[in-house]
């Protein structure tokens, strides 16, 4: 019988998630930065799955579909608002996106 | 079971290879200045994080992780990115603003928080090979009985689908579809909106109608 610990995979989803909020700070470009988001989400859907596979619940699977389904709505209305911010300032930097700054 | 033996097993190796090319993949989409580049990277990441799902006994979220993010999400990215001409990103981004460093410490700590989080306790261990087919009753409710009961395998789409549309699964299912529903009409006005500014000077009228 051989065995994988689960802490590999919470390590790879912790590295993952770690790399994302990084470059979602770092990176200037709005569509660089939703891109980091998604690798966030993915990461939280890998510790759903390992933590269904290490309980046998398989409700655990069923949020990681419901996390899938939020990304895909996120980058949906996220990209729909970049291709507007876009049209109106000629620039996918968010450090222009300043006009409600005080 | 000794170290070396446990290393040379060959799970351990496909699980050390994806981990392994999910994180460099998600590195090198971070840093790349080219945006169409990044995107190929994050495809690999992607289909890496599959693999862990397959590893995982969950091979209809590793098929709908393919097909969604994969398919949809990153074409959609690539779509956005040839259209607003955005692949190569220009000098003026490349300057990384006074904060850089100190976020890449501050997800640092991040990361240092989950490894404590993650490695506290004591976590089960998986087991490779078969799946488990009687999922332990982890907390008794009436309505998770056809769930237990099922004689699918653990993993397997017709045990998902059963644990999805079970009297506890299926209000945020709803609540999901509502909301994909708000996603796609909100996109249609965003996109309407944006034909109007490109055609007239005064939008408002046509906003308000």
């Amino acid at each position: 019988m051989q065995f994988v610990p689960l802490q590999v995979y919470i390590l790879v989803a912790a590295l993952l998630f770690t790399i994302g909020a990084a470059g979602f700070c770092t990176r200037r470009n709005v569509l660089v930065m939703l891109m980091c988001v998604e690798l966030m989400l993915t990461s939280a859907s890998l510790v759903f799955v390992a933590a269904a596979r290490a309980h046998t619940d398989v409700n655990g699977q069923v949020i990681a579909l419901f996390l899938i389904a939020l990304a895909a709505v996120e980058v949906a209305v996220g990209l729909a608002l970049v291709v507007a911010v876009f049209h109106n300032r000629r620039s996918v930097d968010v450090d222009t996106m300043s006009d409600l700054k005080g | 079971m000794s170290l070396v033996e446990w290393a040379s097993a060959p799970q351990f190796v496909i699980v050390t290879i994806a981990s392994l090319l999910a994180v460099v993949s998600a590195m090198m989409m971070v840093t790349r200045r080219d945006v169409v580049r990044g995107a190929l990277w994050l495809v690999m990441t992607l289909i890496a994080v599959a693999v862990l799902f397959v590893t995982l006994a969950a091979d209809l979220i590793a098929v709908v992780q393919v097909l969604v993010y994969v398919g949809a999400v990153v074409v959609l990215f690539l779509f956005v990115i040839m259209l607003l001409a955005a692949g190569k990103e220009p000098a003026s981004l490349r300057n990384a603003g006074p904060g850089r460093w100190a976020s890449v410490a501050v997800a640092f700590g991040l990361l240092c928080l989950f490894v404590a989080a993650g490695f506290s306790g004591d976590l089960p261990q998986l087991q490779w090979g078969q799946a488990p087919t009687a999922p332990p009753p982890a907390r008794p409710s009436p309505t998770q009985g056809d769930v237990i009961a099922s004689a699918h395998p653990f993993g397997s789409p017709a045990n998902v689908g059963q644990a999805l549309f079970s009297a506890e699964n299926v209000l945020t299912l709803e609540v999901i579809s509502i909301l994909l529903i708000a996603a796609m009409v909100g996109v249609m006005v965003l996109a309407k909106g944006l034909r109007y500014d490109s055609q007239a000077g005064d939008t408002e009228g046509e906003r308000e109608a």
